[in-house]
């Protein structure tokens, strides 16, 4: 179903596709970086500004996305035995809100010391 | 903790993103063009240097290091309220509660005036400092915190407060609290009135009851704690009863509402407070939370209601009366938020997006908010509520399923290990709102 | 304010006038505040409609002080008061509150005497969701007044636990009467018995309904006399507390009697001293 989709959306995309818009894949909802940026903002409180903080709580900044989503994901899901807080956060974000917050963290260089959301060109 | 060193100036990626920003630039409506250096982005004044204020100044440099930003704040060290009960439970120095301005100035450009905000003219988009100065304004965000509802309880004015410390407010009232309390004779009674619903951080006097406690059962064992309330529920309160009586036996006695809790009267002189129905208490130390109310600057700009709070739109934290000002923390009123500094903090980071789309013409990105508020009812034992909220329906609200607090009758490893995570929360905050850890 | 009010017309000529007055308001040829009609919370709301019968109350002179935003719907503190004008000796009767929002809308209907002559109540209620609270005041001479005030609530009120689930019902009753009266000022009285007020809508720890328990009448009598009454409901919160005023004329020994649904009943005795 979905390919059948794909398929005829296909012509239609490469129509819209001028000034450098990125096609997405129409089944996903997909999240500007700036929206992605206030999404992740709440999280320095504990983690600190960008995620790097290094301390009781632990760094986020520049860990592999597949190991922070799954992590998230198993907060969500009450899979981590070892959660105190965790849990009742992630329960507040949806399954693909908690992937675009993993994938923005693990882009974070843990070393940067300049104030962007990423240190290399962007990755949206 | 690790430290990162620290570069300022403005480095490529924000170079890039600044040119990015020129290229959205509408083509109708006189905005004026905006140019690399800072010359036309916009004016952002922020009065308030605390958890709400400081984040947002360094936030609005994140989003676009052209903008001018100014943070108008009387103090050169600010003293968190949040941990200073842990100074009043003899835990935490006062340098180790202090923070400056320095990394706000240094790395991200903002402008730091120590003065006083005095008036605000929203017509002519003036602030007023107590040096005489004005300063314009394209935004002005105010994050003026609480001030005191002076005579709300009779007999609490700001003479009484002298005596009878509310230590509501981080700083001198705190060192004053503490050395009464080094000062009272083993056996004495520490009394705490508390005030009713809204008031800055809710579980706030509980976690002050709790590690004065502390204190006293070390070094004054004969002393007692004496809790006189103005209501029949408080946050945590399951938790926080259970603490109290895992770790301080019946040291703390807490009084109700509806067991005539409620304080209608102080005698400061005499540390003397009389309830409702006439029960009169004489304390040996006398923390009185009083009554409170918005910064009184929100009041001269005609942001506040008659609740003496300011109604702020959800999505933007704009003040629902007066435009181009915004709002965020203790004052407004943006429950079911509670009034935390976290809570400002996560406001300031909305605001920041929102001020900054709006200089640019362009609509604020959807808000998110998280809070975590850790207790401590002992130096190993922490509690914590954590709340995800959205705008739901045109009002704030918590997200389903999601937030609440501790479970009741968790292990002591389970308390422990949030105690140590309250500390490097504390420590992450900070970071985040001064750039500074202690 | 209302021109027809300082006259000493029967009541039916009274009507008929405002009557008029309405009609020409309708026409716009009068300039008084006029309520929108049937936008008002009482309108829509059949438990307000029946106290007021077939009257339009006027929406000046009565007032409800309430907190805008309320985070615990447990125990919304709530004054209504009536600073109105009112004929030459005529006074505020009876006051009802309600809540439209609430499982049942009725919270708690006031009787006053000229022994009770300022008309200004607070107490506490249970506020389930964001709704309107309205009061409605009728006179001796059949006047009537009504107002309403939107409250936001954020956690709902009926089904929390309050911190006083210990005390026995009708226990500890507490009064406070000032002391140094003068005859026909008004002294604030202030009053609260423990008590569950259980609403008949929670469920308890083995998943049944708990019955309902509640104060339903609370009454102040002077040597005697009934001064001052009030019916409640089980929006009135726990552990309820009624703030009011009497307004004695001479000294005397107040009696206050709080009766809940079992039958059981309470008595405190207060001296009233006037100077």
């Amino acid at each position: 179903m979905k390919r059948f989709f794909r398929r005829a959306a296909a012509p239609v995309l490469g129509v819209l596709l001028f000034g450098g818009i990125a096609a997405k894949s129409l089944a996903e909802p997909s999240f500007s970086s700036e929206q992605v940026d206030l999404m992740a903002a709440a999280c320095a409180n504990c983690h600190g500004t960008d995620g790097r903080l290094v301390g009781s709580v632990p760094a986020l900044a520049g860990r592999p996305a597949e190991v922070l989503e799954a992590r998230l994901l198993a907060f969500k899901h009450e899979e981590q035995s070892d959660t105190t807080i965790m849990d009742r956060i992630a329960k507040g974000f949806t399954d693909e809100e908690l992937a675009a917050l993993a994938a923005h963290f693990a882009a974070i260089d843990p070393d940067g010391d300049d104030d962007s959301q990423a240190e290399q060109e962007p990755q949206e | 903790m690790t430290q990162h060193s620290q570069r300022s100036g403005i480095n490529r990626r924000q170079l890039i993103k600044g040119l990015g920003a020129a290229s959205l630039l509408p083509l109708v409506g006189g905005v004026t063009p905006f140019a690399i250096g800072g010359q036309h982005a916009g004016k952002v004044v922020v009065v308030g240097g605390g958890f709400g204020g400081a984040t947002a100044a360094k936030y609005l440099k994140r989003a676009n290091p052209a903008i001018e930003v100014i943070l108008v704040e009387p103090a050169e060290t600010f003293y968190t309220c949040p941990f200073s009960n842990l100074h009043l439970g003899g835990l935490r120095s006062m340098d180790e509660i202090a923070h400056g301005y320095d990394e706000l100035q240094d790395r991200y450009g903002v402008r730091v005036i120590h003065a006083r905000a005095e008036d605000v003219d929203a017509a002519a988009h003036k602030v007023t400092l107590s040096t005489g100065s004005e300063l314009d304004y394209d935004r002005l965000l105010l994050s003026p915190g609480i001030d005191i509802r002076w005579n709300a309880l009779e007999g609490y004015d700001e003479a009484a407060a002298e005596k009878a410390p509310h230590a509501w407010k981080a700083g001198s009232q705190t060192e004053k609290l503490r050395a009464q309390l080094e000062a009272m004779e083993d056996g004495g009674t520490f009394v705490m009135v508390a005030p009713e619903n809204p008031f800055r951080c809710p579980p706030g006097p509980y976690e002050r009851a709790s590690l004065v406690a502390n204190y006293l059962a070390q070094y004054k064992p004969k002393s007692k704690v004496l809790i006189l309330d103005a209501k029949d529920n408080f946050s945590k309160q399951g938790l926080f009863m259970e603490g109290w009586e895992q770790l301080y036996g019946d040291r703390i006695e807490w009084v109700g509402l509806s067991n005539d809790g409620r304080v209608t009267r102080v005698d400061a002189e005499r540390l003397e407070v009389e309830t409702e129905f006439g029960t009169v208490h004489k304390a040996d130390v006398l923390n009185v939370i009083p009554p409170q109310k918005a910064g009184w600057i929100a009041e001269r700009a005609g942001v506040t209601d008659d609740s003496g709070w300011v109604p702020v739109k959800p999505e933007t934290f704009e003040s629902q009366q007066v435009e181009d000002i915004y709002v965020i923390g203790d004052a407004t009123v943006a429950a079911p938020m509670p009034k935390s500094g976290f809570c400002a903090n996560a406001q300031a980071k909305v605001v920041a997006a929102a001020i900054a789309a709006s200089l640019e013409s362009r609509p604020a990105p959807e808000a998110y908010w998280t809070n975590t508020c850790y207790s401590l009812v002992g130096p190993e034992y922490g509690i914590s509520v954590a709340g995800v909220y959205r705008v739901v329906d045109g009002a704030i609200a918590e997200v389903e399923g999601s937030g609440g607090v501790s479970p009741t009758g968790a292990p002591s490893a389970t308390r422990a290990l949030e105690a140590q995570y309250a500390v490097g929360w504390y420590n992450a905050i900070c970071q985040d709102t001064w750039g500074t850890q202690t | 304010m209302h021109p027809f009010r300082q006259s000493r017309h029967d009541a039916s000529r009274r009507r008929l006038l405002r009557g008029l007055t309405l009609a020409c308001a309708g026409l716009g040829l009068a300039g008084l505040a006029m309520p929108g009609f049937a936008n008002e919370p009482w309108q829509r709301l059949e438990a307000a409609q029946s106290v007021l019968g077939e009257s339009t109350p006027s929406t000046e002179g009565l007032t409800l002080d309430l907190p805008h935003v309320s985070e615990d719907g447990s125990a919304v503190p709530l004054t209504v008061s009536f600073d109105g004008e009112l004929a030459e000796g005529d006074y505020i009767e009876r006051i009802d509150l309600f809540a439209n929002g609430n499982p049942y809308p009725e919270v708690a209907t006031f009787r006053l005497t000229q022994l009770s002559a300022k008309p200004e109540i607070s107490t506490r209620v249970r506020l389930n969701e964001t709704q309107q609270v309205i009061a409605i005041a009728t006179s001796h001479q059949g006047e009537r007044f009504a107002t309403s005030r939107e409250v936001r609530i954020t956690v709902s009120g009926c089904l929390m636990r309050n911190g006083n689930d210990a005390n026995d019902a009708l226990s500890n009753p507490r009064v406070s009467v000032p002391s140094g009266l003068s005859a026909g000022e008004p002294a604030e009285v202030r009053t609260l018995i423990n008590h569950p007020m259980e609403t008949g809508l929670r469920e308890g720890d083995d998943g049944e309904t708990l019955p309902r328990h509640i104060v339903e009448r609370f009454s102040v009598s002077i040597d005697g006399d009934v001064v001052f009454e009030a019916d409640l409901h089980q929006a009135v919160s726990a552990n309820p507390y009624l703030r009011f005023f009497l307004t004695p004329v001479e000294s005397g020994e107040a009696e206050f009697t709080w009766q809940d649904d079992t039958g059981e009943t309470a008595r405190h005795v207060a001296e009233l001293e006037l100077s």
